[in-house]
């Protein structure tokens, strides 16, 4: 389980983020308006939760790298890590339209 | 990371054995795999080597069928106001080329590939459940043709091939055409499921001794992310097409905008399903893509890790783009660019891809074999296609282009440069490994072109038409709007492409003739273990591997393989048999006794086919029988499994010795079955879903919730299903005398409890004065109700064959796991029993 956790760690991050926001902007269009300052700043707030997610998950991720020697688990740490950077890229990319507003 | 199991890779150094092979061994061997030898026997077949080609053989069938559907549409598109096609018959050929070519040719072919290829590609025998796979494809077969067979009789679907409500509800489209597509697709996607199950457990737990992950050929990580990517995808369709059937049929108003319902959910729920989808079919030909690029380059693949990654990247990112397709529906502009976002993410992935296979390409020395020259087609296609989906995902160019035929080019370039040439390539690259003959040289090179040119010639043109204004899905225009000269342009291109095609085919049929020599051996130098000889049996003995690309790294591997000098050299026990291995680090964990041919499977599919296609017809009576009949199989099929050797370990090769028989979380059938449980959690959750979507469009027409009494019953019942499921395996391995009696009794009691809670359930809404035809609530209530319902319905008939599994002495200590499998669906049951209870009751609250 630890090594499937590496490798995809950095995307179930992501893939939360992005269901999160979805989520937010979906009860706030239910309650007020869907960019609604309040809703934003809320959907903002948890992207930067989730950019700290992401910086913790590459921190273990780079902590477990220099503990491994074998094939599967540089596997594990490479695509782990990789994933890791992507993942981060989406969330502040998709955390654009909080700040930006539309 | 250590070792999973405890094997000691130490071991792996008494191979290659050095010690002769017993005479009559291979010979033992060939005759247990054998193939079929009086006429029915190659429908009762199992084998991957023929339900792979028969698989394979169907899903190009019903691209030859879609294509041909496509040049009729081409031929009335032709000119201004034609006469070629009447619009109602126009209306249902494009309604089936899309339908077809997406469900019944793109998902069907990748997931044949994998079929036929995997097991040799994985060193195993076969795949874990040969007659899942045989299932799978004869219910796709006689669907799928019954299905095509309603164009002749004017009974095909004609609202588009994602069947938008209202369009498609009796208001609109009274007949019985959209019935076909909403039971038939259904129904199809199910037969996808049981094979992406079997692609799963195959790709994790039948790998080749040593084959660690990091050794696992990318056109297998390929097909495992293709395959988990269907587990969460299809769920979707299945539900979607559920829902607009019973509203068609029973009248619950799901998209019925003016009862609570709202034509939108479709659209969500249908897009959760319908853009993965693209990526779906794209991974496993991106897989063969990163499989035959190194190969005609004679060269690694370069960034090995990074396009494992990138795959990996795909299957998460596809999934959050589904409203890319619903910009112009009116959703809150900051939700429209979260979708924006993720759908120009998207191509970083992609991407990385594309340049990894330049990369190869530059770093090696290519061959203009007719493989490379279809891969390489395919990526310049590809790329074009991105490119525009980069276009489209931005939200004021969609605006501008929605509908029109710029969408109908950019989804051609993506699916035919990322699935189709790809495919090609695949076939002429490992045709000669299938068939032992390769396909012309010089009829490929002229089938490419043709087919490369044809593409650009027919959909280049589009781009520009639909800039100019012309919509999708019209079945002709008026003249002097600029738009004759692109579409006969168009239509001259199609035929092209239909020419190529049909060489494609006349060059298939010389292929498998049956006489000739039939010796083309590793023509390409490929590496993979696919390309070691190999007979019906797979390969002769399972190797130890020890690099990714082990044809290329390790000499004289094929020559030991061949001489038996690897594990499972024979089949000592008369027996089909495979090594089951852990999924991360392919260690042995034990041995697998495959199921030989029978019919069971075969009448399962023809009757399970028949239910849906009877029901259609609206003919009940017929169809209840037609489900009845294959409850009936597939319990017939279930009652042959769980079978332990006589030997509670055998020795595998180089004294290894392994278990026989395993069940819980180690066994192949729990993997499957957990997977199986994905997939309807998955339906629930999208269900529950619909709840709350349908609430958050029209509250006010909601009604308080039954009386607390009945949720506290219905919670009792449901933790007494949930303890008596959990107690019921352990109690069996208790191993004293009435250890099996009392497992069976607490299945039993688990079974009745989560009928008897369904049932309190029902009722209380009822007495409620909740109504399934009145509201959005009604029947999204009623929905959640029935699934549980249905599951309920099957513990049902599993529990009496736990019992009749007990009185007939089928269950003990030492074999187990079929009631351990049962447990673990009623468990699954009552948890999604309690989900459905509390969100009905709590949500939105009284």
């Amino acid at each position: 389980m630890r090594g499937w956790l590496l490798m995809t760690g950095g995307l179930l991050i992501w893939a939360a983020h992005f269901m999160g926001v979805y989520a937010i902007s979906s009860l706030g269009d239910v309650v007020e308006t869907a960019d609604a300052p309040a809703w934003r700043m809320a959907a903002l707030g948890f992207s930067l939760a989730c950019v700290a997610a992401e910086a913790g998950f590459l921190l273990w991720v780079a902590r477990t790298g220099r503990a491994i020697e074998d094939g599967v688990g540089r596997l594990a740490v490479g695509v782990g890590f990789t994933g890791g950077l992507v993942g981060s890229l989406g969330v502040i990319w998709q955390a654009a339209p909080t700040l930006i507003g539309y | 990371m250590s070792s999973e199991t405890g094997f000691d890779p130490e071991l792996y150094k008494r191979f290659p054995t050095q010690e002769g092979r017993p005479e009559g061994e291979l010979k033992q061997l060939e005759d247990v795999w054998c193939g079929p030898r009086k006429p029915w026997e190659w429908i009762t077949a199992i084998n991957n080597n023929y339900i792979g080609v028969y698989y394979v053989g169907a899903a190009m069938l019903f691209f030859v069928l879609a294509g041909v559907l496509a040049l009729l549409m081409r031929t009335q598109l032709a000119l201004p106001l034609n006469g070629f096609l009447p619009q109602e018959t126009y209306n249902q050929i494009f309604t089936m080329h899309g339908t077809v070519m997406m469900f019944l040719f793109a998902v069907p072919a990748v997931e044949a590939l994998g079929v036929l290829l995997l097991p040799q590609m994985l060193g195993a025998r076969d795949l874990p459940f040969p007659r899942l796979s045989a299932y799978a494809f004869w219910a796709y077969l006689v669907g799928g043709l019954a299905f095509f067979c309603s164009l002749f009789f004017g009974l095909a679907p004609n609202g588009g091939w994602f069947m938008y409500p209202p369009l498609t509800s009796t208001t609109y489209s009274p007949g019985i055409n959209a019935d076909f597509w909403l039971l038939g697709i259904g129904f199809i996607e199910i037969s996808a499921i049981a094979g992406a199950i079997e692609i799963i457990v195959g790709v994790l737990k039948t790998r080749a001794p040593g084959m660690t992950l990091d050794k696992l050929p990318i056109f297998a990580w390929a097909m495992l992310i293709f395959a988990c990517m269907i587990i969460i995808a299809f769920p979707a369709v299945i539900l979607s097409t559920l829902l607009l059937e019973l509203e068609r049929a029973l009248d619950w108003p799901f998209f019925d905008a003016a009862r609570g319902g709202d034509p939108v959910l479709w659209q969500h729920l249908f897009w959760f399903f319908g853009h993965p989808e693209v990526y779906i079919i794209f991974l496993p030909a991106a897989g063969a893509m990163s499989t035959i690029i190194p190969v005609v380059a004679q060269t690694r693949l370069v960034g090995h890790r990074l396009v494992v990654m990138a795959m990996l990247a795909t299957g998460f990112i596809s999934f959050g783009v589904w409203a890319h397709h619903m910009f112009t529906t009116g959703m809150p502009r900051i939700s429209t660019n979260y979708f924006s976002a993720a759908s120009m993410a998207v191509s970083v992935p992609a991407g990385v891809q594309v340049f990894a296979w330049i990369a190869t390409l530059a770093a090696g020395k290519m061959r203009f074999n007719t493989p490379a020259l279809f891969a390489v087609g395919g990526l310049v296609i590809f790329v074009m296609g991105g490119l525009t989906g980069v276009m489209v995902a931005m939200v004021p160019f969609d605006w501008q282009a929605h509908d029109s035929y710029f969408i109908v080019a950019h989804l051609h370039y993506v699916l035919i440069g990322g699935m189709v040439f790809p495919l090609f390539a695949a076939i002429y690259y490992w045709l000669p490994m299938s068939s032992a003959r390769p396909l012309s040289e010089r009829w490929g090179r002229w089938i490419f072109w043709l087919m490369f040119a044809g593409h650009n010639i027919t959909f280049l043109p589009m781009h520009l038409t639909g800039l100019m204004g012309m919509p999708r899905r019209v079945y002709t225009y008026l003249p002097d709007r600029g738009w004759e000269l692109p579409n006969v342009i168009s239509t001259v291109g199609s035929f092209m492409f239909g020419l190529a095609v049909l060489l494609w085919i006349v060059d298939m049929l010389r292929n498998f003739r049956p006489f000739g020599a039939r010796e083309a051996g590793n023509i390409f130098n490929g590496p993979g273990l696919e390309w070691l000889p190999n007979g019906l049996y797979s390969l002769r003995s399972i190797p130890v591997v020890k690099s990714l690309y082990p044809g290329w790294d390790q000499p004289d591997l094929g020559r030991d393989v061949a001489a038996g000098r690897y594990f499972l050299p024979g089949a000592p026990r008369g027996e089909r048999e495979t090594i089951v291995t852990s999924p991360l680090n392919a260690e042995p964990q034990y041995l697998q006794r495959m199921p030989r041919p029978s019919s069971w499977h075969v009448w399962g599919a023809i009757f399970t086919a028949g239910f849906f296609l009877i029901l259609t017809v609206q003919a009940y009576a017929a169809a209840v029988i037609s489900g009845l009949l294959a409850v009936y199989c597939i319990i017939k099929w279930c009652w042959n499994l769980d079978r332990p050797m006589p030997q509670a370990t055998v020795d595998i090769g180089g004294g290894v010795r392994v278990p026989t028989y395993v069940s819980g979380q180690t066994s192949h059938g729990w993997w499957a079955m957990v997977i199986t449980l994905i997939v309807a959690g998955m339906v629930c959750l999208l269900a529950g879903f619909a709840y709350v979507f349908l609430w958050s469009r029209r509250p006010d027409l909601w009604i308080a919730p039954p009386d607390t009494a009945t949720l506290v019953q219905g919670l009792v019942l449901l933790a007494v299903a949930g303890a008596a499921a959990l107690a019921a395996p352990p109690a069996l391995r208790l191993d004293r005398p009435r250890s099996a009696a009392v497992s069976a009794l607490l299945l039993l009691v688990a079974c009745i409890a989560l009928a008897w809670a369904s049932w309190i359930d029902i009722s209380a809404w009822i007495q409620a004065g909740l109504d399934p035809k009145a509201t959005g609530q009604g029947a999204t209530v009623f929905a959640l109700m029935s699934w549980q319902a249905l599951f309920a319905g099957i513990a049902l008939i599993m529990g009496p064959f736990a019992v009749l599994r007990w009185l007939f002495g089928l269950a003990s200590a030492g074999r187990s796991a079929t009631f351990e499998l049962i447990g673990l669906f009623l468990a699954f049951t009552t948890v999604q029993g309690v989900f459905v209870l509390l969100l009905t009751r709590l949500f939105p609250g009284g």
